[in-house]
């Protein structure tokens, strides 16, 4: 009676330990032999045996994937049917201590830290009641959205105030109702919030129904990169601040040629970065193109940048300098993308100009003290966009969507969170969380912001646990020396010819463009980095149009010229909404 | 007795691939322990090194006072050293058990075992389970879900099958119930499986941090291994993977740190594993030829 089924589980066995095995790559493959012994079984009952359980091993893997996601969707419809009654707006009784549960990803994760007393000091201050936070520290990158998905997956295990950076799941959360409104307890307790986020960053956190289920976390600065020179070359060489290209590109190659550090060796570069485009902004943005995103024409359609004509001209202009050897030959491969090497390349002082971060320009950042100490008489300014041969000059924008955000789910009531994130999005509460009490842990010496404490006692104390929630980028974040936090807000002004021509989208899905731009972005950079290191003509750039579409950038046009289309309507519809239901609040 | 040349070349060669290969083992090591013997500002630009630049024990007294890597020691020997005399007992239980022909239903219960092999649960029906039994955040959560492996069962049932019959004939005969066999003749009998089942389990459960993904959410919960994780992984590599550009000022943790944290964790393991070795192969051979 048990002899079939038997048979069959080992069987089943003694193939799938030699399938392990190999998986694993066990080097105790003796064991193997071990456990054949235990199977008693001729061999053209094996052999028969073996096709079926290869097919099954293949619907085992091919069902696990598959299994998750229907069974936590199961569960979110099922939250959703006993929570849809819960109300979310409830006036808690003010006596009452409140418990907030959220996740925390950046800084050290200190359990139990300075930087939570003196959170939960000033939340009970403001809010005129016992409050207690509960961190939950998120597990590593690889391992953060496995995490977030699992406690999303039961109202009992959902943070209060979840913090997370990943958008797939953000629209089941608000189909499923865990995601909360929060414009009503915005409008009444989110003030702060609603000052420091401008109109165009809560666009594209806004819902089209008319709500908020998002508030961002960290946005980053409207354009924290900048066109970087040595200032102590262009003295050597008695050269002027460069205005224009052609200025521009004469400098660069003084900084190759003339020896400007006057060593008596041609070991400089003119200009060097990483591996992605944005490095050479100063050519791209002077012709008013960004190869990475879709461009505004002036007869109000919209192309993907990189088949502009002007392209065409950059690259040939790029070539030229490769083949002189101004441009870092380093540069030209991936292996750059790691900040790190940049930072070293930056610091080691052998190249002459970089787009690159403004935080540079704070004494206090590392790769600057690096390159303070490698060379000593060495100096870099940050010098106004490059202006092309139409007099166009722009920095880079950023897109000014929050990079991470924050949802309040419907384990709590609204009003108590948005007090929270409010009250964290103060500047001296922000200050304190990430830089800690003036004169104990830091001291300010003419508005250059200096750490009394070592980074491990700053680790102890938790600061920056609380990062990225309500991450302020403005005069609170005083690790910027004032100069910097001059140039910041100078750079809103400078990048906004630039703001003003690419499309950026608000769409969290976009079928078309993830379907085929992996494979269009792999021609077009083995094409453009081709034409610039002299390997490919710069002809080639002819046929780039004709391989886009056949790429399926038909498909991402017609896709990307549809979702413009109703976000403009959106838009409109939003600054009306925002009229009425914020602007009174600020 | 001399060598030929072509012998005399082929064994310098071998020589020097042998050092080759060598030190492309050890290196790493090497650098670790170097580098969190380092001095932290001198580390900043990365690079090779032979020798510590500068010389500092700060960074192992940053790790000593890092509380999260402290506990995270505690909640892995407790899982460890639960989990390994834990599972080694109840799988050779259940072997010895199921070792037995005449045991009936024998066969259907082993392809059940066999089927935990094929087929789990996935990952958030597991999640559930452990939620509902309130084992979140507990060391039950840690230690259970692994507890016992169909794979480390059918090792011990290999075994078992290969002891002699009248060893435990001859027992009952003396008058040894079914258990008393099982604790006076079969257990001790085992023990090389055991040594080799037990130290996978142990292997196991120091190397584990994806428990503490699942089933900690209190940090005090954090295996040592994911706290390690956490500890090294790279913020602004991770970022910019994301497609996110934004300049992250400042690592949190110091290289020095990350490389002494990982010298202290895997240091226990390192120094038991020589002494563990030799069981490994011994245990995995044993029962592989039946008598």
């Amino acid at each position: 009676m048990f002899t079939i089924v038997e048979s069959l589980g080992y069987t089943l066995f003694g193939n799938v330990s030699v399938f392990l095995l190999k998986m694993l790559k066990c080097d105790v493959a003796l064991t193997f032999t071990n456990l054949l012994g235990v199977i008693d079984l001729n061999k053209t009952m094996q052999r028969t045996m073996l096709a079926v359980s290869l097919a099954a091993i293949m619907a085992v893997a091919a069902c696990s994937n598959g299994n998750e996601n229907t069974k936590s969707d199961a569960e979110n419809k099922k939250a959703t049917n006993t929570t849809s009654n819960a109300t979310s707006n409830t006036e808690t009784v003010s006596s009452e201590p409140l418990n907030v549960t959220m996740t925390l990803m950046a800084g050290s994760k200190t359990p139990d830290s300075w930087a939570e007393h003196t959170l939960e000091e000033e939340l009970s201050k403001a809010m005129n009641r016992k409050v207690d936070v509960q961190p939950i520290f998120l597990p590593d990158w690889s391992e953060l959205n496995t995490k977030i998905n699992l406690m999303m997956s039961a109202k009992d295990t959902r943070p209060n105030i979840l913090w997370t950076g990943d958008t797939k799941e953000f629209s089941k959360w608000v189909e499923a109702g865990i995601a909360q409104d929060l414009t009503p307890s915005l409008q009444k307790y989110g003030k702060d919030i609603l000052d420091y986020y401008t109109q165009d960053t809560m666009f594209y956190h806004w819902d089209k129904s008319g709500k908020i289920f998002r508030v961002p976390g960290d946005v980053p600065e409207a354009s924290y990169m900048t066109t970087i020179l040595r200032k102590d070359w262009l003295d050597n060489l008695g050269l002027q601040e460069p205005k224009t290209l052609d200025e521009y590109v004469n400098v660069l190659r003084a900084f190759t040629k003339d020896d400007p550090d006057k060593n008596g060796k041609n070991d400089t570069y003119g200009l060097s970065g990483d591996n992605y485009y944005r490095s050479l902004a100063p050519f791209f943005y002077a012709y008013g193109i960004d190869v990475e995103n879709f461009m505004k024409q002036d007869d109000g359609s919209i192309k993907f940048g990189a088949l502009m004509p002007q392209v065409k001209t950059v690259l040939e202009l790029l070539q030229g300098l490769y083949k002189e050897g101004v441009l870092d030959p380093r540069m030209t491969t991936s292996a750059n993308n790691d900040d790190g090497k940049v930072n070293d390349i930056f610091a080691s002082g052998k190249v002459g100009s970089f787009y690159r971060w403004v935080d540079y320009f704070n004494p206090g950042n590392s790769t600057t003290i690096s390159f303070k100490k490698l060379n000593p008489t060495g100096q870099y300014i940050s010098i106004d966009p490059i202006q092309g041969p139409d007099g166009f000059s722009s920095d880079m924008p950023d897109a000014q969507i929050g990079w991470c955000y924050l949802i309040v789910t419907d384990t709590i009531d609204t009003d108590s969170a948005v007090q929270v994130l409010d009250t964290m999005a103060k500047p001296e509460v922000f200050k304190q969380l990430a830089f800690g009490k003036e004169g104990e842990h830091y001291t300010m010496n003419k508005g250059e912001f200096v750490p009394t404490i070592q980074p491990e006692e700053g680790s102890k104390l938790g600061l920056g646990n609380f990062g990225w929630i309500m991450q302020r980028k403005d005069a609170a974040n005083i690790k910027n020396t004032p100069e910097v936090t001059e140039m910041f807000t100078k750079k809103i002004e400078t990048s906004q010819p630039m703001r003003d021509k690419i499309v950026v989208f608000k769409a969290i899905d976009r079928p078309e463009w993830d379907k085929y731009s992996a494979d269009i972005k792999k021609v077009r950079d083995e094409l453009f980095w081709g034409i610039i290191t002299g390997k490919t003509p710069v002809s080639a750039f002819d046929d780039f149009e004709k391989q886009y579409l056949k790429l399926g950038g038909k498909q991402i046009d017609e896709e990307a010229v549809s979702l413009f289309n109703t976000q403009q309507e959106e838009r409109t519809a939003y600054d009306a909404w925002y009229e009425a239901n914020i602007v009174p609040y600020k | 007795m001399g060598m030929t040349r072509g012998e005399k070349w082929f064994m310098s060669a071998n020589v020097l691939f042998f050092i080759v290969l060598m030190v492309i083992m050890v290196y790493p090591f090497w650098y670790m322990i170097m580098g969190s013997l380092s001095d932290s500002s001198l580390t900043a630009d990365g690079g090779l090194f032979l020798l510590p630049a500068g010389f500092s024990f700060s960074a192992y007294l940053a790790v000593f006072q890092n509380v999260s890597i402290l506990s995270g020691f505690k909640v892995t020997l407790i899982t460890t050293v639960a989990g390994a005399f834990l599972g080694t007992f109840l799988s050779a239980a259940m072997a010895y058990a199921l070792s037995k022909k005449r045991l009936r239903g024998q066969g259907i219960v082993l392809f059940l075992v066999l089927f935990t092999m094929l087929f789990s649960g996935g990952m958030i029906p597991s999640y559930l389970l452990v939620k509902e039994l309130h084992m979140v955040d507990s060391y039950g959560a840690l230690i259970l879900p692994g507890l016992m492996s169909a794979w480390n069962i059918f090792v011990m049932i290999g075994f078992m099958r290969g002891l002699p019959e009248e060893v435990e004939e001859a027992a009952k005969i003396d008058g040894a119930n079914d258990l008393g066999i099982f604790f006076r003749i079969v257990l001790p009998l085992s023990k090389p499986v055991l040594s080799t089942v037990g130290l996978f389990i142990a292997v196991g459960y120091w190397n584990d941090f994806f428990s503490s993904v699942l089933y900690a959410t209190n940090k005090d919960m954090w295996q040592l291994q994911m706290v390690l994780k956490d500890l090294i992984s790279n913020t602004s590599a991770a970022i910019s993977q994301a497609g996110i550009a934004i300049s992250v000022q400042q690592e949190v943790n110091a290289f020095t740190v990350k490389m002494a944290s990982i010298i202290v964790s895997s240091l226990p393991i390192l120094i038991v594993y020589p002494f563990l070795q030799k069981h490994f192969v011994k245990g995995a051979l044993i029962g592989s030829v039946k008598g």
